[in-house]
C-alpha cells in the first residue's frame, strides 16, 4: 500500500467510513502481531496486544500526523502498549516456559538451523525489553534505522549504538 | 559487524507468525462498539486547529502585530479607565491609585507599541531588545502590585489580577519574539 493510498484510507475512516479502516488493519496486522509476539513470546496476549494497538491506532487517529509514515506511528502505539503490558504483568515466565511457546511455531526452519533458530529466539526474550524490540524491528522485520528511530523517539546514533549492544548481548547469551 | 553475522542471519530467518484469521473481524467488530464520546468532535477540531501553532515560528510582522494588539488593548483600558474614573475624589490612597492607572496604562500601551515597531522594522536585531522590554513590562506589574498591596484588598486583587495577566501575557509574547528569533537565525533573515 502506498503511502498516498493509504493517506486516502485515512482520511475516509476519520469523515465516518469505519469499514475502511479494516484495509489498514490487514495491511500491518502481520507485523504488529509478531512484533507482540517476538516481544512476549506468547500467542494470546500478542492478539490481544494487536486488537489493542489497531482499537487505539482507530481511537487516536485523529491524532495522526500525514506528513509521517503510518506504520511508524502504529509502531510507537504498538511499543508503548507492550510495554504497558509488561508493566502490568510483571513479566517473569521462565525460559523453559517461554521457549515451549516458541517451539510451538508453525512452519519451522529446516532442521539444521531449527535449533540455533529456536535458541535465538528464547535468548532475545531475554534480553531487555528495548534491546528484544530493537532488534526484532530492525533485523526480523526489516525497518530502517531511520524509521526505527522515529518509532521509538531516539536518536539515530542511539539507536545504532543500542542494536549493537543488543547483539553484543545477545553474543554473550549464546557463549554461555 | 561481521562478528554477528550468523546472529543477523539466525534472527532474519526466525519463522514469522501468521494471525488467527478472525482477528480482523474481531479487530472491526470492537471498532463498532466504540462510541464516540459526545463532543468529541470539538476537542478533535481543537487540537487539529491549534496543533500547528506551536510547530510553526512567526513572521516578524506577526510578533510585532501580536505586541502592538496586547498594547491596543492597555491603551482601550486606559481610556476607559480615563473617562470613567474622572469623578473619584483623590482623598484616599485607593482613589489616588485609581487615578493613577490611566496614565499608567496608556504608558504601557505606548511601551508595548515602541517594542511591537521595533521587532517590525529592525526584525531580529530587535528581538533582544523585545525580550529586555517584556521583562521591565513584566517588572512595572509586579511593582506596582507591590506598591499598591497597602491600598486595601480592593486594590490588591484587581493588581494582582492585572499583575497575572501581564505575567502570561508577557511570558507569552517573549515565547513568540524568541521563536521568531531562533527561526530568524536558522533562516538567516
Amino acid at each position: 500500500m502506498d503511502q498516498k493510498n493509504e493517506a486516502e484510507i485515512i482520511a475516509r475512516v476519520l469523515n465516518g467510513d469505519r469499514q475502511s479502516y479494516a484495509l489498514l488493519v490487514d495491511e500491518y496486522k502481520s507485523p504488529i502481531y509478531n512484533l507482540a509476539y517476538r516481544m512476549t513470546g506468547n500467542l494470546e496476549d500478542a492478539d490481544d496486544l494487536t486488537q489493542e494497538t489497531f482499537i487505539r491506532a482507530y481511537q487516536y487517529l485523529w491524532r495522526y500526523d500525514k506528513s509521517k509514515k503510518f506504520f511508524t506511528w502504529l509502531y510507537t502505539l504498538a511499543l508503548n502498549l507492550i510495554r504497558n503490558h509488561f508493566k502490568k504483568n510483571k513479566y517473569n515466565k521462565s525460559s523453559e516456559e517461554l521457549s515451549a511457546n516458541l517451539l510451538a511455531d508453525k512452519n519451522p526452519s529446516p532442521e539444521t538451523e531449527l535449533i540455533e533458530t529456536q535458541e535465538i529466539s528464547v535468548y532475545l526474550l531475554r534480553l531487555e525489553d528495548e534491546s528484544r524490540a530493537l532488534l526484532i524491528m530492525k533485523f526480523n522485520q526489516g525497518l530502517t534505522f531511520e524509521e526505527i528511530a522515529q518509532i521509538t523517539g531516539k536518536s539515530l546514533s542511539s539507536v545504532k549504538m543500542r542494536i549493537y549492544r543488543g547483539l553484543e548481548k545477545l553474543k554473550e547469551l549464546l557463549k554461555e | 559487524m561481521e562478528e554477528y553475522d550468523k546472529i543477523i542471519r539466525i534472527i532474519k530467518e526466525i519463522n514469522t507468525v501468521k494471525p488467527s484469521s478472525d482477528l480482523t473481524p474481531a479487530i472491526m467488530h470492537k471498532i463498532s462498539l466504540i462510541n464516540e464520546r459526545r463532543y468529541a468532535w470539538i476537542w478533535r477540531e481543537i487540537f487539529l486547529s491549534t496543533k500547528g501553532m506551536f510547530n510553526t515560528s512567526p513572521t516578524k510582522e506577526e510578533c510585532a502585530i501580536s505586541f502592538i494588539s496586547m498594547g491596543v488593548f492597555y491603551l482601550i483600558f486606559g481610556l476607559i479607565l480615563l473617562v470613567f474614573i474622572k469623578s473619584v475624589p483623590a482623598n484616599s490612597e485607593i482613589n489616588i491609585w485609581l487615578k493613577l492607572q490611566s496614565p499608567f496604562f496608556i504608558l504601557i500601551a505606548l511601551w508595548l507599541t515602541v517594542l511591537g515597531s521595533a521587532v517590525w522594522f529592525m526584525g531580529r536585531k530587535a528581538v533582544q531588545f523585545a525580550r529586555c522590554g517584556l521583562v521591565i513590562y513584566i517588572l512595572i506589574f509586579v511593582v506596582s502590585m507591590v506598591v499598591m498591596s497597602s491600598g486595601g484588598n480592593f486594590a490588591l486583587l484587581l493588581e494582582t489580577g492585572l499583575s497575572i495577566g501581564a505575567v502570561l501575557t508577557g511570558i507569552s509574547l517573549n515565547f513568540s519574539v524568541g521563536k521568531y528569533g531562533c527561526a530568524s537565525k536558522v533562516s538567516g533573515g
